[in-house]
């Protein structure tokens, strides 16, 4: 029997609901519960879904709609369903993996393991528990193949049965292939360069085409057709609150180009030819993260075996492939992994065949010894899970994102205490969703004015000012400003003006920083805080010195706290040498938070007031108990940590706190 | 018509080979050239979790005041996972995370002592400050500072 007269069975589709359960389910385990700082843009995806509005370059207009379809599930938040999102075309991507590879190889081991493989992987998992287009785009991407792979199939079937009639499966296939191409640009624009490995391979399968009218030009429409969800762009051009975007917002024809195909022109083919040694290493580096060296090196076998064995398919990959690391080795961004998983995915068809060519070569070898085939089968599905299960353990911990609420916990209380009629300034743009996500999606505190979140030009500095109060999460002044072009701009805030800290959320939990930020909502007053006493009366005297810091005691409100609730907590230090240490809160040993002492005041307070050395610093302010707590008794800590990483930690217990059920999650807060 | 097709498939087979061949020469000219720049084992001990060498002392944790460290929070902190012309690939909790070094970067140990950018090993902790620049998607280093190890 040989691989091309080899269809379907039945055992087929159902292998790949199994894997589409399985690889669901662990996603789902994984899924950040809400909003998250994961990604930079995933909190604003959320949001503009929701809205049905408009999101960042370039646009993205298919997930937006498909992300508005998953808000109607009736699962925790928004923002948490359009996380589960990226689960679940996450998930269908492993179980279409499978079905391409099945395709391809007829080896059902090969194409399970190297499904899970792929779908398991470190950067594609990442992007599976949290809103972003990446999990979508791979799931179009691989709808695309398959459906490229499977008319190819059909259309050399239907040749040797001799079929002449006008419709037939192969033209189905075809045609639903050229809408879901035209679609996938709505979750990434960047398969528009697969183009030309499409074309190569449709010629290379039936180069008559040209001559076929009905198909080629119902391709082409279909194609035309799913291109023109970016009429969307113009449609909700005047929705863009984020004002670098809005300079070049799409309600033009120059705009439209500079919004999609002109978008991050500084990011493009942005290093000079003699760097492009180094941005292969950087490929391969992260092309072994995902793989690790066996894989690579199956995969390079695969290659070769392709090459060989079905040399149509061979130049459909490599061409994708070629194109993908041209332009992404080129590419500078932030965090560039992600924007490779087309290539990883690609690659790890290469993997499936080389692995599915080496078990034949294994089997064609032992068979001369007479070893049974199924127990062939079971031995070397036995080593193939140990990689697996070894992948999935490694990879599960950097994945999960289970607990992730600081935000949502921040914003609870940020929201509860704002007083009527006040301000609050953030950072604006794609990275201001993590507050705009509040008023746009659930209309909380519709009395608070943001001035970041304002249709342009509607908040000025003059409205700002007439508001009962100010309030910021951001730090605005000199040595501040480095939020980029999403800073507040100027005038909003007074660089005289003091921010006090009123109320820190859970940030910095991880040891790596990355683009977590800390949560911290300040008070704008043109006053100068109580930061430095020359005597306290702490309610709880202690003494204990950490690093040069000593510890004169401290005051807490309440001895019982809710889940995702606050106490205040005032901290009474004394300066006993130079330090350049943070100050940390903790539960358990799971850092809450960290600071520089005074939250940032310190230095201009003593430039100002020359306080006595050895007077008193008072940090008052309250703390976000995390809604992931244990209910019952937990330690409320207090220490320094090094400077920037957190690490070295000294900590002293202040006090046992009762947790008790808050659960604003399902309260009328998200109503 | 059988003969022009493998004929065909012989010239796309050829085709395939030679690129094949030329994308191995490609990676292997790279990882050349880096391992000539900056060597086979520079640093990726530590990568892989080893133990410091014997004789070797571990860096010690900050002490006492210091001096001249830029403000605030640095942007990211992690692990120099690669090192290339145009700037590190920070090895972070949330994946690898390329930064941007110019020439006029600043670097320094946690003490504030200047360092200069060769003193940039795979392996290295490092905190960076730096600004996202244009579109916000890009970190441009301003000061990288060479932190101590995280304790076990």
């Amino acid at each position: 029997m040989t691989e091309e007269s080899t269809g379907w069975r039945w055992v087929d589709p159902l292998l790949a609901l199994l894997i589409f359960a399985f690889a669901l389910l662990v996603y789902s385990l994984t899924l950040t519960p809400s909003l998250s700082f994961e990604s930079p843009d995933g909190n604003e995806l959320a949001t503009v879904a929701y809205q049905l509005g408009l999101a960042h370059s370039t646009g993205y207009p298919l997930y937006t709609w498909l992300g508005k379809l998953f808000t109607f599930i009736p699962v925790g938040d928004v923002a948490h369903r359009v996380n589960f999102m990226s689960a679940t075309l996450g998930a269908g991507t492993v179980a279409l993996l499978y079905c391409i590879l099945v395709t391809l190889t007829r080896s059902r081991l090969a194409s399970v393991f190297t499904a899970l493989f792929f779908g398991f992987s470190l950067t594609f998992w990442s992007q599976t528990g949290i809103a972003e287009v990446y999990a979508p785009n791979a799931f179009m991407l691989t709808l695309t193949l398959f459906l490229l792979v499977r008319w190819a199939k059909r259309e050399k079937e239907e040749e040797a049965a001799g079929q002449r009639r006008w419709l037939r499966v192969s033209l189905v296939y075809f045609l639903a292939f050229s809408l879901a191409f035209g679609l996938s640009l709505g979750m990434h624009m960047s398969n528009l360069g697969f183009i030309p490995a499409f074309v190569i391979f449709i010629l290379l399968v039936n180069w008559r085409i040209l001559i076929e009218p009905l198909k080629l030009l119902g391709g082409a429409a279909l194609f035309l057709l799913g291109c023109a969800q970016f009429l969307w762009l113009p449609y909700k051009a005047a929705t863009l609150v984020d004002a670098p975007m809005a300079r070049n917002a799409p309600n033009t024809l120059r705009g439209l180009y500079n919004y999609t195909l002109g978008a991050f022109p500084q990011m493009k083919f942005a290093f000079p030819l003699w760097a492009l040694p180094d941005r292969v290493v950087v490929y391969l580096y992260l092309l072994w993260q995902n793989f690790g060296i066996l894989a690579i090196l199956l995969g390079i076998f695969g290659m070769w075996e392709m090459l060989f064995r079905r040399t149509r398919h061979f130049f459909l990959l490599m061409t994708m492939y070629v194109v993908h690391l041209i332009f992404f080795t080129q590419y500078r961004v932030f965090d560039l992994d992600v924007f490779f998983i087309p290539a990883h995915l690609i690659y790890a068809i290469f993997v499936g065949y080389g692995l599915f060519r080496f078990v034949e070569y294994l089997y064609s070898g032992l068979s001369r010894i007479r070893v049974p085939r199924l127990a062939l089968s079971a031995a070397v599905a036995l080593l193939l899970v140990l990689p697996l299960a070894r992948e999935v353990r490694a990879n599960y911990a950097v994945n999960d994102y289970s607990d992730d609420v600081a935000i949502n916990d921040f914003y609870h209380n940020v929201f509860q205490m704002l007083p009527e009629g006040s301000a609050i300034v953030g950072r604006g743009g794609v990275f201001g969703y993590d507050m705009f996500y509040f008023p746009y999606v659930y209309d909380i505190r519709p009395d608070v004015l943001m001035p970041m979140a304002e249709l342009r030009d509607r908040a000025s500095p003059e409205m700002v000012r007439e508001a009962a109060a100010l309030y910021s999460t951001v730090r605005v002044g000199p040595g501040e400003q480095r939020a980029g072009p999403w800073a507040p701009p100027p005038g909003l805030i007074s660089p005289e003006s003091w921010l006090v800290p009123v109320l820190a959320g859970q940030g910095g939990q991880s040891s790596f920083g990355g683009m977590r930020q800390n949560l911290v909502l300040y008070e704008v007053r043109d006053e100068a805080p109580q930061l430095v006493v020359s005597e306290a009366d702490p309610t709880h005297e202690m003494g204990a010195k950490l690093d040069g810091l000593q510890l004169v005691g401290y005051d807490l409100d309440a001895d019982r706290v809710e889940r995702g609730g606050r106490v205040q907590l005032t901290v009474y230090w004394r300066v006993v040498e130079g330090s350049s240490q943070l100050v940390v809160t903790a539960i358990e040993d799971t850092v809450l938070e960290r600071h520089e002492l005074g939250f940032g005041n310190l230095r201009r307070y003593v430039e100002e007031f020359r306080p006595d050395g050895d007077a008193i610093v008072v940090e008052d302010y309250y703390l976000v108990m995390p809604s992931t707590l244990p209910l019952g008794e937990v330690t409320l800590q207090v220490g320094t940590t090094s400077p920037f990483t957190g690490w070295g930690t000294e900590m002293i217990d202040l006090a046992t706190l009762k947790v008790v059920d808050g659960g604003y999650f399902s309260s009328s807060f998200y109503r | 018509m059988a003969a022009d097709k493998g004929s065909l498939v012989k010239v796309l087979i050829g085709a395939g080979a030679a690129l094949l061949m030329a994308l191995m020469l490609l990676a292997c000219f790279s990882l050349g050239v880096y391992v000539g720049h900056r060597g086979l084992l520079v640093g990726t001990v530590e990568n892989f979790g080893a133990r410091p060498a014997a004789g070797q002392q571990p860096p010690q944790p900050p002490t006492g005041p210091v001096e001249d460290l830029p403000p605030g929070r640095p942007a990211l902190v992690g692990r120099v996972g690669a090192i290339t012309n145009e700037g590190l690939f920070i090895q972070t909790q949330q994946g690898p995370r390329l930064v941007q070094v110019d020439d006029d970067a600043k670097v320094q140990d946690h003490r504030g002592q200047e360092l200069s950018l060769k003193d940039l090993r795979q392996g290295v902790y490092v905190a960076i400050f730096g600004e996202f620049t244009g579109d916000g998607r890009r970190l441009v280093a301003e000061t990288i500072v060479v932190v101590p190890p995280p304790q076990p």
